[in-house]
């Protein structure tokens, strides 16, 4: 058998590569491209920055986890009105082993409204195969309501305080298989139970053939004759590293590191980098009187969706003690008083479908992300946290912090939680706000206007490259895009090794015969 | 960015800044200022992005040396505890320092929790 790994740690002597498909990063895109690419029977090889890391690697401190396996250690920053941390694994699977696990498909109003703005993307993104694709790899990576037995405190509270609003909720669908409820999927699930896609997809590519270089960060796409030809970079062993690719390069990095390997290879064709959308998150903590234990039980095992529409989707969190301990109000001795009480404290969060566009730029050598909330995305701060409050006042909260700057620190009564929302800070430096989840800084579109790369994953000015990951979509989701990320790079695969979208394709992805009537 | 203090003092400065955000907790849990962080402040001078770093040295400067001083004509060091709690308290307020002091504070918990005695501690509460 050919060989599989290489490590770029150990990597110390030039190093050059030959492929049909070179897919630059090994998260749900780029593992998903490979597995669709080398099962199509390409000679694929991936390039990963990060190392591979076995789940006995997986440490239990957060600050262990974030120095080390986190981009920058977890706090990337995006520069603004506020400034906030923007969260990316380094790794083999990229964010995956690390993320909360879970799962939405791509939602249906989301894709009816890309349709709706540039018609051309309907024969693109084919409802019925997106949806085929989505149950194939449902099931490769197991997803599945989230086990009440294993959910804890924290996740049977929130559907409590939910019920008693009258908001709709659910157990979170999440990729794992025989979770223990050990609370610790943002460190890596030391048990391996977390079906990431380095497990499940990447393993499916590495099968089939593919190769892996992992600790390797790639730093310019080679160009001749408008032809994508090459990608080079360097290994953590200090090797120069490049790899041809016979066919096409995709770069599947996230919607921050794709952007700026295209700039950094002088590929400046349309917005590139423009358009940054995202889900800004902010959390509230409360108090209760019997012990809750935040960090046991399923990560993140319930979530609140009846404000979806209105672009809120309201979560369980679940944080390594340091990060659960940070949240918590007060300096000094106040603040070592809420830590004695850290087993009585819950933190929930929710993610907001925001208005604002940001900017990925290269400045000076260095990457930098522009990004500020609007008024209307700091009324939804407002609104999130008002929200959240009641449903764990109802829950049964002695009292809840809403952790704003010019904000009452604590309260018990509902009514100053609306006081807050219809008052409360208009700044958006007030808040404590992370963001996860980025999109659209290299835009899909029929218009090279507009867009980056076209309704076929290809990019408009240059041949043989393609674009796979979240940065290609029109605009965010407003719900978790690991799912829709991983089912639209599959499509972006098929593009990018030649073949059709084919009915015998389907079945033998999906197991089962499909409707193909709007298929291409 | 260029020292204000020499590297040693500035130390000294930071672990009593950290120390007195994170004193002791209940009967089960020391205070940040009890631990052995040495190991920690190596891995993070390694591991943490400079505009961290920046921040964290810019809440020492603010907090452990500018504000004692201006309140009560010393460091941080060189203060009791009750003194040390009451510059944080005036200090949290301060419309620049606040949000470096809460930078400050996530260091601080990120050092603690990193103790695994303190982990093991706090996880059987």
């Amino acid at each position: 058998m050919a060989q599989q790994r290489i490590d770029g740690a150990t990597q110390r002597t030039a190093l050059t590569l030959q492929a049909d498909l070179v897919v630059v990063g090994s998260g749900p895109a780029g593992s998903a491209v490979a597995r669709e690419a080398a099962l199509a029977g390409a000679r694929v090889v991936v390039v990963e920055a990060g190392r591979w890391l076995r789940p006995d690697e997986f440490a239990l401190s957060a600050f262990d986890s974030m120095a080390g396996y986190y981009r920058a250690m977890g706090a990337q920053v995006v520069l603004g009105r506020a400034p906030m941390p923007y969260v990316q694994g380094k790794m083999v699977g990229g964010s995956s082993p690390i993320n909360g696990a879970i799962c939405w498909r791509l939602p249906q109003d989301v894709h009816s409204a890309w349709v709706a703005a540039d018609p051309g993307l309907a024969q693109a993104l084919p409802w019925p195969v997106l949806e085929a694709l989505t149950d194939a790899i449902e099931q490769r990576l197991n997803v599945a309501p989230t086990d009440q037995a294993v959910a804890g405190a924290k996740n049977l509270l929130m559907a409590r305080g939910a019920e008693a609003m009258g908001l709709e909720h659910r157990p979170i669908r999440r990729n794992v298989q025989g979770c223990e409820g050990l609370g610790r999927c943002l460190q890596g699930c030391p048990k391996g139970r977390k079906l990431s896609v380095d497990a499940t997809l990447l393993a499916d590519a590495e099968a089939a053939g593919a190769l892996v270089l992992s600790a390797t960060e790639i730093d310019g796409i080679e160009v001749e004759r408008g032809r994508a030809v090459a990608v080079v970079g360097r290994s953590d062993g200090g090797a120069r590293v490049r790899v041809v690719a016979r066919r096409a390069v995709v770069v599947a990095a996230s919607a921050i590191q794709s952007p700026v390997l295209l700039l950094q290879s002088g590929l400046t064709h349309g917005p590139v980098g423009q358009n940054l959308q995202c889900h800004p998150g902010v959390s509230l903590s409360g108090t209760f009187a019997e012990p809750v234990r935040m960090w046991q039980g399923a990560t993140q095992g319930h979530e609140v969706i009846g404000l979806r529409d209105q672009g809120l989707k309201f979560e369980a969190l679940g944080f390594d003690l340091a990060i659960l301990a940070s949240r918590l109000p007060g300096f000094g001795r106040p603040f070592a008083r809420e830590l004695a009480a850290m087993a009585h404290q819950l933190d929930w969060g929710v993610a907001v479908r925001a208005q604002a566009r940001g900017r990925v730029r290269r400045w000076a050598g260095r990457t930098l992300v522009t990004y500020s909330p609007t008024a209307q995305d700091v009324a939804q701060f407002r609104k999130g946290l008002r929200v959240l409050g009641e449903m764990m006042l109802a829950a049964g909260a002695r009292h809840v912090a809403l952790g704003v700057r010019g904000a009452p620190v604590r309260t018990e009564r509902v009514a100053d939680l609306h006081a807050f929302e219809r008052d409360g800070p208009t700044s958006p430096a007030a808040y404590t706000a992370a963001i996860t989840h980025m999109f659209s800084t290299c835009k899909m579109g029929s218009d090279p206007r507009y867009s980056v790369v076209g309704p076929d994953f290809a990019h408009h000015a240059v041949r043989g490259l393609y674009i796979a990951d979240s940065s290609v979509f029109p605009t965010h989701l407003g719900v978790n895009p690991q799912i829709a990320i991983t089912a639209i790079a599959t499509l972006c695969a098929r593009r990018a090794v030649g073949r059709p979208l084919d009915a015998a394709w389907l079945t033998a992805r999906a197991g089962h015969p499909l409707p193909l009537e709007s298929t291409p | 960015m260029p020292a204000v203090l020499p590297r040693p003092r500035e130390n000294r400065c930071r672990d009593a800044l950290l120390g007195a955000l994170l004193p002791g907790v209940g009967p089960t849990l020391p205070g940040l200022g009890q631990l052995d962080l040495s190991a920690f402040w190596q891995r993070f001078e390694a591991a943490a992005p400079a505009h961290l770093r920046l921040g964290l040295r810019l809440a020492v400067v603010g907090a452990a040396v500018l504000a004692p001083v201006l309140l009560y004509g010393r460091t941080l060091p060189a203060l009791t505890e009750d003194q040390r709690d009451a510059v944080l308290q005036r200090a949290a307020g301060w419309p620049l320092l606040g949000p470096l002091l809460d930078v400050a504070k996530v260091v601080a918990c990120m050092a603690y929790f990193a103790d695994a005695g303190v982990q093991s501690a706090a996880r059987g509460q």
